[in-house]
């Protein structure tokens, strides 16, 4: 058989094992490390598996992984979610819409800070869904908009799967981080403002809340100030050039114990939980770079990439067409397979393919998170909603994809923005250099 | 026989459990600590500890290595369900069967290459470039978590009641 037929073959098989339910990491690693077998022999199979494994998973960058996640779930242990709905309710939610304002920006803030799409819908669809019932918000709106900004907390930095991103692609993790705040606020922006002119022009939809005297709103604000400093001394420790990621990850879990503390809302049992969220999901990530690395190695020596880099390339089709064909694909596959699953069994086909066009890495980090944001929200999975859901069991799942179908809409908006002015994510990382 | 068994899947959840406790309470506090305090060194005091980065390296190899069985042992590894949901019950148990015995062969070829790494660590001598610590203990971590995995797949292959999830 040839180099390309055993790499065809085994992608196959691959896709196969996945399909019966065969974690995606071992299927990687089996047909990875049996089609490199096969082509080198059995020492220097070991010998690349051994330095591969070793090289990964003491990687210092990845650090950040770990620690990232523990920062969030340190957040979601600490009610940091309900001072911020606290705080942006007092100041929003007298307008029309306003609560379900709030929410939007309340849940990506606190998304901002966990980096966990799924924690935080839960947490705050459970603080913030009786809240809209007892102002009388249509269902569809209120779980639809906050099941959808759960989706914001994967964009706005810190997000674990930019760091994902990052480490399999040998991007900088700070000019992803960076990159993502634009398009984050733009989205979050964008999320509001139709909320508002939606119910506007349908007050009945969501009536206005009360009004809150100025000193309350002001206090509101100075609970949330230390939180707000973590997050600041994280991102300012990375730009300010005092620590490189992955310190500014541990800087970032030692502020927010500090503030857990400081707030009486840490526990021994809070602690143990943050850390074993961590560490079992940074192991988790780990088998999966592992697979991946193994798997893509295994795709090099076939020289299978490069054949279909030259047969897209000889396609003579325009950066746009590509585009548009990878928006499709990412939404197909959104709706079978889950955030890194998405991430990893792509990149070792689309990532040569779009450098290979002259695509920005950078760029291509915030299209494909956004892209995974998409997957969230839209049939048949939809993992947010499936969420959101648990949350609300009374509302049928149909009205929830209801809610979301406009934030969807909104998100392909931004795609498109982000695909005619690709400034949007790439300014500021020019302006950090 | 079934006391034979349940000690010996007794066994394994323990030594699992104790791994991943072992994560909790020492590695990861240990990996913040030491991050952070190059970071306070050098910043503050304009030192820095030489050997942070490969020994935060080590630790991270650990923590990740540590956690797989407990990982497998709640069923945390990434699948995808949309054709396994619509199988009758013969066919989960089938294609459950089916990725235990992938997850066996990923595991032992982990505990070989993990094995052969020990070898020729001790007989080169191998330490860290920066704190002459010998590296074959963590090659003989990964190859212990490695054996754990294994063995708690035996105990999911072998399990009596199957679950249907």
């Amino acid at each position: 058989m040839s180099d390309q037929n055993t790499g065809l073959f085994a992608l196959l098989v691959m896709l196969l094992m996945i399909l019966i339910r065969v974690p995606i990491a071992i299927s990687m690693l089996i047909t990875g490390v049996a089609g490199n077998i096969y082509l080198q022999g059995v020492e220097a199979s070991l010998v690349q598996f051994q330095l591969l494994s070793w090289e990964i998973a003491t990687n210092f960058i990845l650090i950040a992984l770990p620690l990232f996640i523990w920062m969030g779930q340190l957040g979601y242990s600490s009610g940091i979610g309900k001072d911020l709905y606290n705080c942006f309710h007092k100041w929003f939610g007298h307008r029309p819409g306003g609560l379900a304002i709030s929410s939007v920006v309340s849940t990506a803030s606190f998304g901002a800070i966990t980096g966990s799409s799924v924690a935080t819908v839960m947490t705050m669809g459970k603080m913030l869904m009786p809240e809209m019932k007892r102002y009388r918000y249509a269902s569809s709106l209120s779980s639809g908009s906050l099941a959808s900004a759960g989706v914001l907390a994967i964009l706005i930095p810190p997000s674990v799967p930019l760091v994902f991103y990052g480490v399999w692609t040998e991007s900088s993790i700070g000019d992803l981080f960076i990159a993502g705040v634009i398009p984050g606020l733009l989205l979050t922006l964008m999320f509001s403002l139709f909320i508002w002119i939606y119910c506007h022009f349908k007050p009945s939809l969501g009536p206005p809340g009360e009004k809150y005297p100025f000193q309350e709103k002001l206090a509101s604000l100075l609970n949330l100030l230390p939180a707000l400093c973590v997050m600041i001394l994280v991102l300012g420790s990375i730009y300010g050039g005092i620590a490189t990621t992955s310190e500014a990850a541990a800087v970032g879990v030692a502020g927010m114990l500090l503030v857990a503390l400081a707030k009486k809302r840490l526990n021994r049992h809070a602690l143990k939980e943050s850390i074993s969220e961590s560490s079992k999901l940074s192991s988790n990530i780990f088998l999966l770079l592992l697979g991946g690395g193994v798997f893509s190695r295994f795709l090099v020596q076939t020289d299978l990439t490069e054949i279909w880099i030259q047969s897209i390339s000889d396609l003579g089709l325009s950066l746009y067409v590509v585009i548009a064909a990878l928006v499709l694909m990412y939404l197909l596959l959104g709706a079978i397979i889950d955030t890194f699953g998405m991430i990893i069994l792509t990149l070792p086909f689309v990532f040569p393919l779009i450098t290979s066009m002259g695509i920005d890495r950078v760029w291509f980090g915030i299209f494909i998170v956004l892209m995974i944001e998409l997957s969230l929200i839209t049939p048949p999975i939809g993992l947010n909603v499936i969420v959101m859901k648990q949350v609300v069991p009374d509302v049928p799942l149909l009205d929830i994809y209801k809610g979301t179908f406009p934030f969807v809409l909104i998100c392909l908006f931004m795609v498109l923005l982000l695909v005619i002015f690709p400034e949007l994510a790439l300014w500021l990382p020019s302006k950090i250099h | 026989m079934p006391s034979l068994q349940k000690n010996y899947k007794e066994l394994v959840n323990t030594l699992i459990t104790s791994a991943h406790k072992t994560n909790i309470w020492l590695l990861m506090p240990s990996l913040l600590v030491l991050v952070l305090s190059d970071v306070i060194l050098r910043n503050a005091f304009d030192t820095t500890i030489s050997w942070s980065h490969e020994v935060s390296g080590l630790f991270l190899l650990s923590i990740f290595f540590l956690d797989l069985p407990y990982c497998l042992s709640k069923s945390e590894f990434l699948k995808v369900d949309i054709l396994y949901q619509h199988f009758s019950t013969f066919w989960k148990v089938v294609t459950k069967k089916l990725s235990l015995i992938c997850c066996f062969g990923v595991a032992l070829f982990l505990i070989w290459q993990a094995l052969i790494g020990v070898i020729d660590m001790w007989e080169f001598d191998e330490t860290a470039l920066t704190l002459s610590i010998p590296l074959w203990p963590f090659s003989l971590m990964v190859a212990i978590s490695s054996s754990l995995m294994a063995m708690q797949i035996l105990v999911m292959l072998f399990e009596q009641e199957f679950e249907t999830e």
